[in-house]
Protein backbone atom coordinates (compact mmCIF):
# COMPACT_ATOMS: atom_id res chain seq x y z
CA UNK A 1 0.00 0.00 0.00
CA UNK A 2 1.34 3.40 -0.96
CA UNK A 3 0.69 6.05 1.59
CA UNK A 4 1.14 9.63 0.59
CA UNK A 5 3.25 11.12 3.34
CA UNK A 6 3.24 14.73 2.21
CA UNK A 7 0.63 17.39 2.85
CA UNK A 8 0.34 20.81 1.24
CA UNK A 9 -0.75 23.68 3.46
CA UNK A 10 -1.86 26.99 2.02
CA UNK A 11 -1.67 30.16 4.13
CA UNK A 12 -4.08 33.12 4.16
CA UNK A 13 -1.75 34.97 1.76
CA UNK A 14 -1.66 31.96 -0.60
CA UNK A 15 1.81 30.72 0.27
CA UNK A 16 2.13 26.95 -0.08
CA UNK A 17 4.11 24.73 2.26
CA UNK A 18 4.73 21.05 1.63
CA UNK A 19 5.25 19.17 4.85
CA UNK A 20 5.44 15.58 6.04
CA UNK A 21 2.07 14.25 7.13
CA UNK A 22 3.62 13.42 10.48
CA UNK A 23 4.59 17.08 10.92
CA UNK A 24 1.14 18.37 9.96
CA UNK A 25 -0.44 15.93 12.42
CA UNK A 26 1.06 17.79 15.37
CA UNK A 27 -1.98 19.97 14.73
CA UNK A 28 -5.06 18.18 16.00
CA UNK A 29 -7.18 20.24 13.60
CA UNK A 30 -5.15 18.98 10.64
CA UNK A 31 -4.94 15.46 12.05
CA UNK A 32 -8.73 15.22 12.22
CA UNK A 33 -9.08 16.86 8.85
CA UNK A 34 -6.65 14.41 7.23
CA UNK A 35 -8.50 11.50 8.80
CA UNK A 36 -11.73 12.80 7.32
CA UNK A 37 -10.57 13.60 3.81
CA UNK A 38 -8.06 10.75 3.48
CA UNK A 39 -5.03 11.17 1.25
CA UNK A 40 -5.37 14.02 -1.14
CA UNK A 41 -3.09 16.08 -3.31
CA UNK A 42 -5.21 19.16 -2.74
CA UNK A 43 -3.65 21.91 -0.65
CA UNK A 44 -5.38 22.50 2.68
CA UNK A 45 -6.35 26.16 3.03
CA UNK A 46 -5.63 27.78 6.39
CA UNK A 47 -7.38 31.15 6.04
CA UNK A 48 -6.56 32.22 9.61
CA UNK A 49 -2.80 31.83 9.39
CA UNK A 50 -0.41 34.04 7.44
CA UNK A 51 2.53 32.55 5.59
CA UNK A 52 5.01 34.14 7.97
CA UNK A 53 3.37 32.58 11.03
CA UNK A 54 2.65 29.25 9.34
CA UNK A 55 6.34 28.95 8.48
CA UNK A 56 7.18 29.45 12.13
CA UNK A 57 4.53 26.96 13.29
CA UNK A 58 5.82 24.35 10.82
CA UNK A 59 9.34 24.91 12.17
CA UNK A 60 8.01 24.05 15.64
CA UNK A 61 6.14 20.98 14.42
CA UNK A 62 9.18 19.75 12.47
CA UNK A 63 11.29 19.93 15.58
CA UNK A 64 8.68 18.17 17.69
CA UNK A 65 7.48 15.61 15.14
CA UNK A 66 8.86 12.67 17.15
CA UNK A 67 7.43 13.77 20.50
CA UNK A 68 4.75 11.61 22.09
CA UNK A 69 1.46 12.11 20.31
CA UNK A 70 -0.85 14.68 21.81
CA UNK A 71 -3.19 12.99 24.28
CA UNK A 72 -6.84 12.56 23.41
CA UNK A 73 -9.33 15.07 24.76
CA UNK A 74 -10.49 12.93 27.69
CA UNK A 75 -6.93 12.20 28.81
CA UNK A 76 -5.93 15.81 28.63
CA UNK A 77 -6.85 16.78 32.12
CA UNK A 78 -4.74 14.09 33.75
CA UNK A 79 -1.95 14.90 31.35
CA UNK A 80 -2.29 18.62 32.04
CA UNK A 81 -2.01 18.15 35.77
CA UNK A 82 1.06 15.98 35.43
CA UNK A 83 2.66 18.37 33.01
CA UNK A 84 1.73 21.65 34.65
CA UNK A 85 4.28 20.81 37.31
CA UNK A 86 6.89 21.04 34.62
CA UNK A 87 7.49 24.75 34.06
CA UNK A 88 10.76 24.37 32.29
CA UNK A 89 10.96 25.65 28.74
CA UNK A 90 13.51 23.65 26.78
CA UNK A 91 16.43 25.51 25.27
CA UNK A 92 15.22 24.97 21.71
CA UNK A 93 11.67 26.11 22.58
CA UNK A 94 13.05 29.15 24.40
CA UNK A 95 15.03 30.27 21.38
CA UNK A 96 12.12 29.49 19.07
CA UNK A 97 9.62 31.59 21.01
CA UNK A 98 11.94 34.57 21.48
CA UNK A 99 10.35 37.04 19.09
CA UNK A 100 8.45 40.32 18.90
CA UNK A 101 5.27 40.63 20.98
CA UNK A 102 3.09 40.71 17.89
CA UNK A 103 4.63 37.58 16.44
CA UNK A 104 4.26 35.82 19.79
CA UNK A 105 0.53 36.58 19.86
CA UNK A 106 0.15 35.51 16.24
CA UNK A 107 1.78 32.20 17.13
CA UNK A 108 -0.59 31.79 20.10
CA UNK A 109 -3.60 32.50 17.89
CA UNK A 110 -2.38 30.04 15.25
CA UNK A 111 -1.62 27.34 17.85
CA UNK A 112 -5.11 27.80 19.25
CA UNK A 113 -6.74 27.63 15.83
CA UNK A 114 -4.66 24.67 14.65
CA UNK A 115 -5.03 23.00 18.05
CA UNK A 116 -1.35 22.44 18.80
CA UNK A 117 -1.50 22.28 22.57
CA UNK A 118 2.21 22.17 23.44
CA UNK A 119 2.82 25.23 21.28
CA UNK A 120 -0.14 27.05 22.84
CA UNK A 121 1.27 26.19 26.28
CA UNK A 122 4.69 27.45 25.28
CA UNK A 123 3.16 30.73 24.12
CA UNK A 124 1.11 31.13 27.30
CA UNK A 125 4.14 30.40 29.51
CA UNK A 126 6.13 32.98 27.60
CA UNK A 127 3.46 35.66 28.07
CA UNK A 128 3.29 34.75 31.77
CA UNK A 129 7.05 35.17 32.02
CA UNK A 130 6.68 38.66 30.57
CA UNK A 131 3.95 39.57 33.07
CA UNK A 132 5.75 38.20 36.14
CA UNK A 133 6.89 40.86 38.63
CA UNK A 134 5.03 43.73 36.92
CA UNK A 135 2.19 45.81 38.33
CA UNK A 136 -1.02 46.49 36.38
CA UNK A 137 0.23 49.75 34.85
CA UNK A 138 3.47 48.14 33.68
CA UNK A 139 1.51 45.26 32.12
CA UNK A 140 -0.75 47.74 30.28
CA UNK A 141 2.31 49.55 28.96
CA UNK A 142 3.92 46.32 27.86
CA UNK A 143 0.94 45.24 25.77
CA UNK A 144 -0.60 48.63 24.91
CA UNK A 145 -3.77 47.97 26.84
CA UNK A 146 -6.08 50.79 27.82
CA UNK A 147 -7.31 50.97 31.40
CA UNK A 148 -11.11 50.98 31.07
CA UNK A 149 -11.92 50.87 34.80
CA UNK A 150 -13.41 53.80 36.64
CA UNK A 151 -11.51 54.74 39.82
CA UNK A 152 -14.43 53.33 41.82
CA UNK A 153 -14.24 49.98 40.05
CA UNK A 154 -10.50 49.87 40.56
CA UNK A 155 -10.98 50.53 44.26
CA UNK A 156 -13.56 47.73 44.47
CA UNK A 157 -11.23 45.24 42.74
CA UNK A 158 -8.45 46.18 45.14
CA UNK A 159 -10.67 45.67 48.16
CA UNK A 160 -11.80 42.28 46.88
CA UNK A 161 -8.49 40.84 45.73
CA UNK A 162 -5.71 42.66 47.50
CA UNK A 163 -5.29 39.85 50.07
CA UNK A 164 -3.38 38.11 47.29
CA UNK A 165 -0.51 40.57 47.52
CA UNK A 166 0.63 39.11 50.85
CA UNK A 167 -0.18 35.54 49.90
CA UNK B 1 -26.09 99.08 -17.45
CA UNK B 2 -22.75 100.07 -16.06
CA UNK B 3 -23.84 99.42 -12.55
CA UNK B 4 -25.09 96.06 -13.64
CA UNK B 5 -21.69 95.18 -15.14
CA UNK B 6 -19.98 96.47 -12.04
CA UNK B 7 -22.11 94.30 -9.87
CA UNK B 8 -21.41 91.36 -12.12
CA UNK B 9 -17.67 92.00 -11.90
CA UNK B 10 -17.89 92.39 -8.18
CA UNK B 11 -19.78 89.15 -7.96
CA UNK B 12 -17.21 87.40 -10.10
CA UNK B 13 -14.44 88.72 -7.89
CA UNK B 14 -16.25 87.62 -4.83
CA UNK B 15 -16.85 84.15 -6.14
CA UNK B 16 -13.21 83.88 -7.16
CA UNK B 17 -12.12 84.85 -3.68
CA UNK B 18 -14.65 82.49 -2.26
CA UNK B 19 -13.24 79.70 -4.39
CA UNK B 20 -9.77 80.51 -3.13
CA UNK B 21 -11.05 80.46 0.42
CA UNK B 22 -12.75 77.19 -0.17
CA UNK B 23 -9.57 75.81 -1.67
CA UNK B 24 -7.55 76.95 1.34
CA UNK B 25 -10.07 75.62 3.79
CA UNK B 26 -10.36 72.30 2.05
CA UNK B 27 -6.59 72.04 1.81
CA UNK B 28 -6.27 72.71 5.51
CA UNK B 29 -9.07 70.31 6.22
CA UNK B 30 -7.46 67.61 4.11
CA UNK B 31 -4.09 68.00 5.74
CA UNK B 32 -5.60 67.92 9.20
CA UNK B 33 -7.65 64.92 8.15
CA UNK B 34 -4.50 63.23 6.90
CA UNK B 35 -2.76 64.00 10.15
CA UNK B 36 -5.71 62.61 12.07
CA UNK B 37 -5.79 59.46 9.97
CA UNK B 38 -2.05 58.88 10.27
CA UNK B 39 -2.32 59.44 14.01
CA UNK B 40 -5.16 56.91 14.17
CA UNK B 41 -3.45 54.32 12.04
CA UNK B 42 -0.16 54.63 13.88
CA UNK B 43 -2.12 54.14 17.08
CA UNK B 44 -3.93 51.17 15.55
CA UNK B 45 -0.67 49.56 14.56
CA UNK B 46 0.59 49.77 18.12
CA UNK B 47 -2.58 48.20 19.55
CA UNK B 48 -1.30 44.87 20.63
CA UNK B 49 -2.61 41.64 19.20
CA UNK B 50 -3.22 40.60 22.79
CA UNK B 51 -6.66 42.19 22.28
CA UNK B 52 -7.43 39.38 19.83
CA UNK B 53 -6.39 36.60 22.18
CA UNK B 54 -9.66 34.75 22.87
CA UNK B 55 -10.99 34.98 26.42
CA UNK B 56 -10.54 31.27 27.03
CA UNK B 57 -6.77 31.56 26.54
CA UNK B 58 -6.29 34.25 29.18
CA UNK B 59 -6.68 31.82 32.14
CA UNK B 60 -4.12 29.56 30.47
CA UNK B 61 -1.68 32.45 30.60
CA UNK B 62 -2.53 33.44 34.17
CA UNK B 63 -2.27 29.92 35.59
CA UNK B 64 1.41 29.98 34.73
CA UNK B 65 1.89 32.81 37.21
CA UNK B 66 2.83 31.06 40.41
CA UNK B 67 2.60 34.14 42.63
CA UNK B 68 -0.87 35.37 43.58
CA UNK B 69 0.54 38.89 43.58
CA UNK B 70 1.13 38.67 39.81
CA UNK B 71 -2.40 37.36 39.21
CA UNK B 72 -3.73 40.25 41.31
CA UNK B 73 -1.93 42.71 39.01
CA UNK B 74 -3.66 41.05 36.05
CA UNK B 75 -7.07 41.64 37.72
CA UNK B 76 -6.42 45.38 37.56
CA UNK B 77 -5.29 45.57 33.92
CA UNK B 78 -8.70 46.03 32.27
CA UNK B 79 -12.27 44.75 32.25
CA UNK B 80 -11.56 41.88 29.92
CA UNK B 81 -8.74 40.53 32.06
CA UNK B 82 -10.62 40.81 35.36
CA UNK B 83 -12.79 37.71 35.22
CA UNK B 84 -10.21 35.21 33.91
CA UNK B 85 -7.63 36.59 36.37
CA UNK B 86 -10.06 36.28 39.28
CA UNK B 87 -10.89 32.74 38.18
CA UNK B 88 -7.25 31.79 38.69
CA UNK B 89 -6.79 33.95 41.79
CA UNK B 90 -9.68 32.40 43.68
CA UNK B 91 -9.37 28.85 42.31
CA UNK B 92 -7.32 27.58 45.17
CA UNK B 93 -6.67 29.41 48.38
CA UNK B 94 -4.22 28.50 51.08
CA UNK B 95 -4.98 29.56 54.61
CA UNK B 96 -2.61 28.69 57.41
CA UNK B 97 -4.31 27.85 60.67
CA UNK B 98 -2.90 26.80 63.97
CA UNK B 99 -3.96 23.33 64.94
CA UNK B 100 -4.08 21.68 68.32
CA UNK B 101 -3.11 18.02 68.44
CA UNK B 102 -6.66 16.73 68.03
CA UNK B 103 -7.37 18.91 65.00
CA UNK B 104 -4.09 18.10 63.36
CA UNK B 105 -4.81 14.40 63.85
CA UNK B 106 -8.13 14.87 62.02
CA UNK B 107 -6.51 16.87 59.24
CA UNK B 108 -3.82 14.23 58.89
CA UNK B 109 -6.52 11.61 58.36
CA UNK B 110 -8.53 13.80 55.97
CA UNK B 111 -5.48 14.30 53.77
CA UNK B 112 -5.18 10.54 53.41
CA UNK B 113 -7.68 9.79 50.67
CA UNK B 114 -6.96 6.05 50.84
CA UNK B 115 -8.96 5.78 54.05
CA UNK B 116 -12.53 4.65 53.61
CA UNK B 117 -13.79 6.52 56.62
CA UNK B 118 -12.78 10.00 55.47
CA UNK B 119 -14.56 9.49 52.16
CA UNK B 120 -17.79 9.79 54.15
CA UNK B 121 -16.95 13.35 55.15
CA UNK B 122 -19.00 15.74 53.05
CA UNK B 123 -18.73 18.98 54.99
CA UNK B 124 -16.02 20.70 56.97
CA UNK B 125 -16.97 23.85 58.81
CA UNK B 126 -14.56 26.61 59.72
CA UNK B 127 -15.31 29.09 62.48
CA UNK B 128 -13.32 32.21 62.79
Amino acid sequence: MVVSSKVILSSSDAQSFTVEKKVAERSILLKNMLEDIGDSEEPIPLPNVSGKVLKKVIEYCEHHKDDDPAPAEEEREVFDNARSRNDEISEWDGTFITCENEELFEIILAANYLDIKPLLDLGCKTVANMIRGKNAEQIRELFNIENDFTPEEEEQIRRENEWAVDA
Amino acid sequence: MLTFLDTKLQLLNMSENLNKDIAIVSKEFNSSLEKEISKKSSKASTISLIQYIPNEILPKIFENLKKKKDVFSCCLVNRRWLKPAQMILWRSIEIEIELDSRKSRIFGLLKNNKLNSVNFTKRIKFDG
